[in-house]
């Protein structure tokens, strides 16, 4: 298990350094400089920026100086917002994505799972089929529009909901919300199918014939096995949720980090692009290895392999 | 040659006992033409003498007198908030969604089947090799790279533009909506066949055990046959229902990056711009939102339920049930 965990994780530090090298080209490559402006610059102050920032070297000496700093913990300095650590501003908006995007999985989750259940339970019944063309309408309506619609048919008429600000947990709801929707119906059709398979096995008829309560049978039995392809999706879908949430951030105006990002994209900041990439890789490293510890605590049979 | 041929007639007669996989096939067949062709039979001729110019509006034709119309016989749907008709935007905007959804799946098949099948053909360290290089690929935050991807390419299709248009004298706004697109095509497909190249490869190893391919070693074909002639036929079927799936999730991603203004752009317009521009207009006129997002969400619905149909009539082993 050990031995498991720290070839993962060796294998995630090898994918991490892909993932800086491949933004570290790719931002050079726009045609662009982060230092020239629409403003008119004097020449002699963009030459002085481009030593501070260490652009006059040469790109593979960059490249190392840029190594070098992100084995201290340091993501360098901002290139468009003056002054300010990429760091700094991670860590300023970075809560507010990771809030929006688990309180969205927390609420797929609790929408999926139990819908994909009872639909499996009652297979080919109108709650069945009602649950599955929900999980359609979810997975085929865009976010932005959910978003607006919410917003409007909601939050005007309920009095402690707002249409958009990031003040207090209440304020959560609505963006989270939309945000897990689709999600939520993804885990459902997942969940849907696992279940349905494993309520087929032979186990489960002997745990009914032995006289055990349905729901013994169905929660501790069943789902045990049912859940493991949810499971799998969960981690990369989290990772997808609170690196991809740009979209709600806009429309409910939350102060995350997806602002930041394109704003950098399109002032060619450096330093930004590639902190909030290196930033989102790591997250889903660890998200695809935690799904996996957690398919390898529920089903046996994947501990002892490799 | 047969089998495969009676494979598909198979396929096609359980697809047509699913009436919800037939109707959205309709319903898709409609927005198509209505995407595609009218715009065309719009503009064939002068206005004066086609006798078509009440069908399909100029979209971008802009009339500040006339904003915010309701439906009416000169502008079906009405207009929006820089009085352009909106059912012509619609269709124009179609044009581009649909399109991006199609070419996209296509990229990420030519390139997905390829590296997958040969990955799989070939086996051992090279097959290792390669499929380490997609779980890499699938390690990287897809969004932030296709905006970066984009960004970069498009930056590039400048000199395109002006090779295109000065010095090979092609149509000026031909080139400039074409070359606008390619940056987003590329993006997309370059970076979405993972998933693809996966099950390709998959599939491949399967059909490599089959007796028919050992009868085609044993009679000497080359590998390119063998290949093309035995292993990617019959890997197919998962192949076509997953691509299925994919478009309607290429739609959606080009309205995403659209509606954060970095899909496509003027004089370019999408069903992510519509519904971007709409969602602003949402509370003084409503209609703005709410028609493309239907045209938007039926299409999607139709894509997704032809795409299960699909799999029930082509992969009847992985049916949902």
């Amino acid at each position: 298990m050990l031995k498991t965990l720290i070839s993962r994780l060796g294998q995630g530090v090898v994918v991490i350094f892909f993932l800086i090298s491949i933004t570290f080209v790719l931002v050079r490559l726009m045609p662009g400089d982060p230092l020239t402006d629409e403003k008119a610059v004097p020449e002699h102050v963009i030459e002085k920026n481009r030593a501070y920032y260490k652009l006059d070297q040469p790109k593979v000496v960059q490249f190392g100086y840029y190594l070098g700093n992100i084995a201290q913990g340091d993501l360098g300095p901002s290139m468009s917002k003056e002054g300010r650590q990429v760091l700094e501003i991670i860590e300023y908006s970075f809560p507010a994505s990771l809030i929006l995007g688990t309180t969205g999985m927390l609420i797929a989750l609790c929408i999926g799972i139990p819908a994909g259940i009872l639909s499996a339970l009652r297979k080919n019944s109108w709650i069945d089929f009602g649950t599955m063309v929900f999980a359609m309408i979810g997975i085929s309506i865009p976010s932005f529009v959910i978003g607006p619609l919410l917003a409007s048919g909601i939050a005007s008429k309920v009095p402690f909901l707002k249409v958009a600000g990031w003040g207090d947990p209440l304020d959560w709801l609505l963006p989270a919300i939309t945000l897990g929707l689709a999600t939520a119906a993804y885990i459902a059709r997942i969940t849907r199918g696992g279940m349905l398979e494993t309520l087929n096995q032979d186990y489960i008829r002997t745990a009914r014939a032995k006289g055990l309560r349905e729901s013994t049978v169905v929660l501790k039995h069943a789902l045990r096995g049912g859940i493991i392809p949810a499971i799998a999706y969960i981690g990369p879908a989290f990772a997808a949720l609170v690196s991809g949430s740009f979209i709600i951030e806009t429309i409910f105006q939350v102060p995350g980090l997806g602002q930041h990002f394109i704003n950098g994209a399109l002032a060619r900041d450096y330093n930004l692009i590639q902190g909030v990439v290196i930033l989102f890789g790591i997250l889903i490293v660890l998200a695809n290895l935690l799904a996996d510890l957690a398919l390898a605590a529920i089903n046996p049979r994947l501990r002892n392999q490799s | 040659m047969s089998t495969s041929h009676s494979l598909y007639q198979d396929a096609w007669l359980r697809l047509r006992r699913n009436s919800m996989a037939i109707v959205s096939l309709g319903i898709l067949t409609v927005i198509f033409l209505l995407c595609f062709a009218l715009p065309f039979i719009g503009s064939i001729g002068t206005p004066e003498n086609s006798g078509f110019e009440h069908w399909f509006k100029d979209p971008n034709h802009q009339d500040l007198n006339k904003t915010f119309l309701p439906a009416s016989a000169e502008h079906w749907l009405g207009t929006d908030q820089s009085g352009r008709d909106i059912f012509a935007r619609l269709l124009y905007g179609g044009q581009i969604s649909l399109l991006v959804g199609l070419v996209a799946t296509s990229f990420s098949l030519i390139i997905g089947i390829s590296y997958g099948s040969i990955a799989g053909y070939v086996g051992g360290r090279t097959d290792a090799l390669m499929m380490r290089f997609v779980d890499i690929l699938y390690g990287l935050p897809f969004l932030v790279l296709v905006i970066l991807f984009s960004l970069l390419i498009s930056e590039y299709m400048e000199s395109l533009t002006t090779l295109l248009r000065d010095d090979w004298g092609w149509n000026a706004g031909f080139v400039t909506r074409f070359t606008n697109l390619i940056p987003l095509f590329v993006a997309i497909g370059s970076l979405g066949w993972l998933t693809m190249a996966r099950m390709a490869r998959a599939q491949t190893l399967n059909i490599k055990k089959q007796e028919y391919v050992e009868a085609a070693v044993s009679l000497g074909l080359s590998h390119r046959q063998i290949l093309t002639r035995h292993i990617l036929p019959n890997m197919m079927g998962p192949i076509i229902v997953y691509a299925t799936l994919t478009v309607p999730g290429f739609i959606l991603f080009e309205a995403s990056l659209s509606y954060l203004g970095l899909g496509v752009s003027s004089p370019n317009s999408s069903w992510g711009i519509l519904l971007k521009d709409g969602a602003n207009y949402m509370e003084t006129a409503p209609q703005l939102l709410i028609i493309p997002s239907v045209l938007f969400s039926i299409t999607l619905f139709a894509l997704n339920f032809l795409g299960d149909g699909l799999r029930d009539a082509l992969d009847p082993k992985a049916a949902k049930d």
